[in-house]
């Protein structure tokens, strides 16, 4: 190669070194811009289900929550009887001042009346198994403001 | 500038290039990052944990009631235990086999855990849990199944693994093992008893007389025998059992009581000497399955003559007896399930 040549390799060189910088200074620049974010707060949703599993493994008398839940859906016992033995539970654990649902595959129990108006606090979900076939339960548990 | 060093300079180039660019693309994928909120991974860490917890609760229950029900069927005779089955009753033991529950209830349990967990499993869709997936242990009352891999649940997009290993245990009334021991115990002393006692009584095996050493059996037993049936094609004989323990539902079985009682001895036995040949009768053998009648007689040898099946009458069964001498005979009754008595008696003829 002659002298020409071997200018003209190291100014190739050097024009590909200054495009390489000016794209990456263009484009840090305007990155470091959006870097300017703003800090906000926001609430991020937990499902209760730990309450709900303990619960549900707390026994009332020689049945566990699960079990009764599990009659009540096989029409072993009545809404009310399951409603009653809950209730005694949930107050045992969270005093008096305490509104509950329980929703066993979208059938509610609870032990209020009226729904409307009310503000829920908690919620959770599982799936427990039925003792009479091997289709899953679905069980969802609220608490709602008094 | 030597030739390798030109071809040196625009490859540099290149890589310094391809180097800035990447290093733009890091900046860039780093500023998304402040999108996301904090917290949030340590909140999906939580719903990973709680849907490992809820995988084990669906587990645990599932478990126990797949136990439960297999400890029902066994205890029901829905179960076929490796005897067959006969009605509605699981055979305990057959011909050739003795099935009782204790010598292969592990087997049985592990078996019917894995079947009836696996549809529960099959209908969960909240997790992966592994199948066919528990050694099972009996200590006394406790049944307890403890997995051999781990649940895992797997939060991919937030690079989250959660493994856990699920066990659970049923406690049972009464420590199952023994009962089922004491259940095979009392089918064996009922068997041991009726086949005494009809090999004591009149030697015949029908229903009547079944029936009458069943109930003796029941007597001593506590009325724990609630049937028989006989069948005749094949001379089988099962005994029924259906056994109610305290706060238990009935436990029903049966067992099958082998023919092995072979026809009393034959008395009666009548030689009468015509000519050059002897005749010999007998009295009917009191053994209802009597078949046929076995002659043996003995001049040197013993010699077996031709079967008699007229059995209602003395036999006109000719047999040579033309030279002079000592002759013994000997009746034997078989029955239809081929059992016969031994060693017989013989009854004495001397040819002067």
């Amino acid at each position: 190669m002659n002298k020409k040549g071997m200018e003209g390799g190291l100014l190739f060189l050097v024009s590909m070194l200054v495009i390489a910088i000016a794209i990456f200074f263009v484009f840090f620049y305007f990155k470091a811009e959006k870097t300017k974010v703003k800090i906000t707060e926001d609430v991020i949703k937990i499902d209760n289900n730990i309450e709900l599993l303990n619960i549900l493994r707390t026994y009332i008398g020689d049945r566990n929550v699960a079990d009764l839940i599990a009659d009540y859906y096989n029409q072993k016992i009545m809404a009310y009887e399951l409603t009653n033995k809950i209730d005694v539970l949930m107050k045992e654990i969270y005093g008096d001042d305490v509104a509950w649902a329980i929703k066993v595959e979208g059938q509610e129990i609870s032990n209020f009346i009226v729904t409307l108006g009310k503000s829920m606090i908690k919620e959770s979900s599982t799936s427990i198994p039925n003792y009479a076939d091997s289709k899953p339960i679905n069980v969802e548990l609220r608490f709602y403001e008094k | 500038m030597n030739k390798k060093s030109m071809y040196m300079g625009p490859l540099f180039a290149v890589v310094v290039v391809i180097a800035i660019m990447y290093l733009a693309f890091v900046l860039h994928t780093k500023t998304s990052s402040f999108e996301k909120k904090i917290g949030e991974k340590q909140t999906e860490l939580l719903n990973t944990y709680q849907k490992g917890e809820k995988a084990l609760f669906y587990v645990d229950r599932a478990g126990k009631y797949s136990i439960n029900k297999a400890i029902d069927e066994i205890d029901k005779g829905k179960i076929e235990l490796g005897c067959g089955k006969y009605k509605d009753y699981a055979l305990w033991k057959n011909k050739d086999n003795d099935c009782y529950p204790d010598l292969i209830f592990k087997k049985i349990i592990q078996e019917k855990l894995n079947e009836y967990l696996g549809k529960y499993i099959d209908n969960y869709k909240e997790a992966k849990i592994p199948k066919n997936n528990y050694e099972i242990y009996i200590k006394g009352k406790k049944i307890e199944a403890i997995a051999i891999k781990n649940i895992l649940i797997e939060d991919e997009k937030n690079r989250i693994n959660y493994s856990v290993k699920p066990s659970f245990f049923v406690n049972t009334n009464y420590n199952l093992m023994e009962k089922y021991k004491q259940y095979g115990e009392t089918a064996e002393e009922a068997l041991n008893f009726i086949i005494t006692c009809l090999g004591e009584g009149s030697g015949e095996v029908n229903d009547d007389d079944l029936k009458t050493c069943t109930s003796k059996a029941n007597v001593k037993l506590s009325d724990r025998i609630i049937a028989t049936s006989y069948e005749d094609l094949d001379k089988e004989f099962y005994l029924f059992f259906d056994i109610v323990e305290e706060g238990k539902e009935n436990i029903k079985f049966a067992v099958l009581l082998k023919d092995d009682i072979a026809p009393p001895k034959t008395t009666g036995i009548k030689i009468e000497k015509r000519d050059s040949k002897t005749y010999i009768g007998w009295d009917k053998n009191p053994a209802s399955d009597t078949k046929i009648y076995e002659i043996y007689y003995k001049d040197i040898d013993f010699k077996k003559s031709d079967d008699a099946n007229n059995l209602g009458q003395t036999s006109d069964t000719e047999i040579e007896t033309s030279i002079k001498g000592d002759y013994y005979f000997a009746v034997i009754a078989k029955d239809e399930a081929d059992n016969q008595i031994g060693p017989f008696t013989t009854e004495k003829l001397t040819i002067s």
